[in-house]
């Protein structure tokens, strides 16, 4: 079966005037229709310019992609002239971003933010337009609806902002809906809100969805697949189970020990952080990123970068010594 | 947002009267006789008939009756008689505002056309040639005065090119001249003003959220950068409109126009007390007035403004 969304040797460089900055050193991943995948690391892991890259949203100067392929619906998105990306930007593949607080313009009303991205991708008139703006805002759950849509950003709480822009993602049923960390400026309690109305309306309209987060946590239920970045490459990709029960990367281990457990009490079970700083991405790289920070690292960790290879069905990682890790996550569960 | 406008008309009188106290008491402060220039001995004229022109000037009364006296009749829109003449200061006044006005607007609206559309440019081809063509223009605007950009105007356009008359009136072609020599130096401020301004907002989330929905790039611009980018923009027009008013002396003179800044220049060199008094307070007026505007813009373009 053909995916929906094929992404092949993706890499993404910033110049800066330290020199290059390595964000995506060659990911390839897929997405299939109606899946739910979740791109889960640290700050800086190069997440975020993963999928910016693939909407062609990367700010040239300074950044830049190198090289890849990107394919949706027979296009190489990255082949694609300025308009015609622009066309299935928001309409075939639509976007929610972290800080709901900041990713609304604060001089326009969120009517006509919501119904600004239907009007290059939709041939509907203006009422019909101000129509379907109210229905995707009583969707969402924002009360008044059809008043409230002339009002502005700051009139709304950080939780109905996330609502509001989730309403414009979903204004034009797009197949892709990506959630870059859509929780992560919201207080706990709205985050599970915002989750379950994304999951529920992305199930309702068969959308793929691609969850990009820090958090192990918030994806477990959520979705299918998981990729865990670490400095620009993909380290390991895995069903949720098998990336729980059969970790085969010691970064992903670090994550999933330094996860707070229900069960855990503190006198027992101290969370485990991860050693070290995150890496310095103006390197090249030459050996595994990792390496520094790992306590499986062995001599060849620091000679040759492990590539991204096959460990069991529908589980890569990109690890010398996937097998003791493997072996160790097995003995502390 | 009513109520919020006329007070803050209202607040116009407290203004004037403030500014009038601080004119009468500069003018009284300022050494040397009003009347000197006026009339004199060395002109001829007899100490009996110095004094008698000072008791029908009321220049004998105590200060405070003065100003009483002043207020009195300002208050009754009389803001007294030049002491030059003797023509009534209002109607001098009000004879050089259309004037005035109209070289203060057309300075605006050149200054917003030359520094707002080469501060976009520039900032949305940050770094190429139309961003160092705006950078030249604005440090070479800045850097020549506006006298001298008035006379090279006349020079080039009106005497070599003949577009434009040297002297006469040709209705609003004759403000072109005039309005391009006072904008060189705004314009390359707000020039660069622009484009910092756009420059900055260009980072925002918002401009990213705008472009991943697949809109057009000129909606990007101008609906989520420039839109934001207002305020700054606003503020310096707003302080520039005030000053313009009053501060365009030598380009009046240059042109040969009739303005208010001329008219303050002269009366003060004369020192014709009642027409400076009169002179200053409509500038102050004019820019308290300004300063509403501004201010109404603000909530007008940042809905986050509110007025109460």
């Amino acid at each position: 079966m053909a995916h929906l969304l094929e992404v092949r040797d993706l890499v993404t460089r910033f110049y800066t005037e330290d020199g290059a900055v390595h964000a995506v050193n060659g990911i390839s991943y897929t997405l299939d229709e109606g899946e739910s995948l979740g791109i889960v690391g640290e700050s800086g892991s190069g997440k975020t310019v993963g999928v910016l890259s693939l909407m062609g949203l990367i700010p040239d100067p300074p950044g830049r992609v190198e090289r890849g392929e990107v394919f949706f619906a027979d296009n190489d998105l990255l082949k694609l002239s300025a308009d015609q990306l622009r066309d299935i930007r928001g309409r075939e593949i639509a976007m929610i971003f972290q800080d709901p607080m900041t990713s609304l313009n604060p001089v326009l009303t969120v009517g006509y933010q919501i119904a600004e991205i239907m009007r290059p991708h939709l041939n509907l008139s203006q009422e019909e337009i101000t129509e379907r703006t109210v229905e995707l805002m009583e969707l969402v759950g924002i009360p008044n609806a059809a008043s409230r849509r002339k009002d502005f950003p700051h009139q709304f709480s950080g939780g109905q902002r996330q609502r509001i822009m989730i309403a414009m993602s979903l204004a034009c049923n797009p197949s892709v809906l990506i959630a870059d960390e859509p929780t992560t400026a919201l207080d706990v309690t709205i985050q599970a809100q915002i989750i379950d109305l994304v999951k529920r309306l992305s199930e309702q309209f068969g959308m793929a969805t691609i969850w990009i987060t820090h958090d192990l946590g918030v994806v477990a239920g959520l979705v299918n697949r998981v990729i865990v970045m670490y400095a620009g490459f993909i380290v390991e990709s895995a069903s949720v189970l098998d990336l729980y029960k059969k970790t085969s990367h010691p970064y992903t281990l670090g994550l999933l020990q330094s996860l707070p457990s229900l069960h855990a009490t503190i006198a027992t079970d101290r969370l485990i952080p991860i050693e070290g700083a995150p890496p310095d991405l103006l390197q090249a790289p030459v050996h595994c990123p990792f390496a520094p920070r790992c306590q499986f690292a062995v001599d060849q960790c620091w000679q040759e970068n492990p590539p991204l290879q096959r460990v069991a069905s529908n589980h890569d990682s990109a690890c010398w010594r996937w097998q003791d890790v493997r072996a160790a996550t097995e003995q502390l569960a | 947002m009513l109520v919020y406008t006329l007070r803050r008309l209202l607040l116009i009188f407290p203004t004037l009267l403030g500014v009038s106290l601080v004119i009468f008491a500069i003018l009284a402060l300022a050494p040397g006789d009003p009347l000197a220039a006026v009339v004199s001995e060395e002109y001829g004229n007899t100490a009996e008939d110095i004094e008698r022109i000072r008791e029908q000037l009321h220049l004998n009364d105590p200060l405070h009756v003065q100003y009483l006296n002043f207020l009195w009749d300002a208050m009754r829109g009389d803001l007294g008689t030049s002491f030059r003449g003797g023509s009534s200061v209002l109607n001098d006044i009000l004879a050089r505002l259309p004037s005035t006005i109209q070289l203060a607007i057309a300075g605006l609206i050149a200054t917003m056309l030359l520094g707002i559309s080469a501060g976009v440019l520039a900032a949305l081809y940050r770094g190429g040639l139309p961003d160092k063509l705006t950078m030249v223009f604005a440090f070479v605007g800045v850097s020549i005065p506006s006298v001298y950009a008035a006379l090279l105007l006349l020079l080039i356009f009106a005497v070599e090119l003949r577009w434009f008359k040297v002297v006469g009136d040709e209705g609003l072609k004759s403000l072109v001249l005039p309005a391009a020599a006072m904008a060189l130096i705004p314009a390359g401020v707000l020039a660069r003003l622009t484009r910092a301004s756009m420059l900055e907002v260009m980072e925002e989330d918002y401009v990213r959220t705008a472009r991943a929905k697949g809109i057009r790039e000129s909606l990007v611009t101008f609906m989520h950068i420039f839109r934001n980018a207002l305020i700054p923009i606003v503020t310096y027009l707003g302080l520039l409109a005030g000053s313009l008013l009053s501060g365009q002396v030598f380009v009046e003179n240059v042109f040969g126009r009739p303005g208010l800044g001329r008219f303050l220049v002269d009366s003060i060199s004369a020192r014709d007390y009642p027409q400076i008094r009169g002179g200053i307070l409509f500038v102050a007026a004019g820019y308290v007035f300004v300063n509403l505007i501004v201010d109404l813009l603000y909530g007008v373009i940042d809905p986050r403004i509110t007025y109460e």
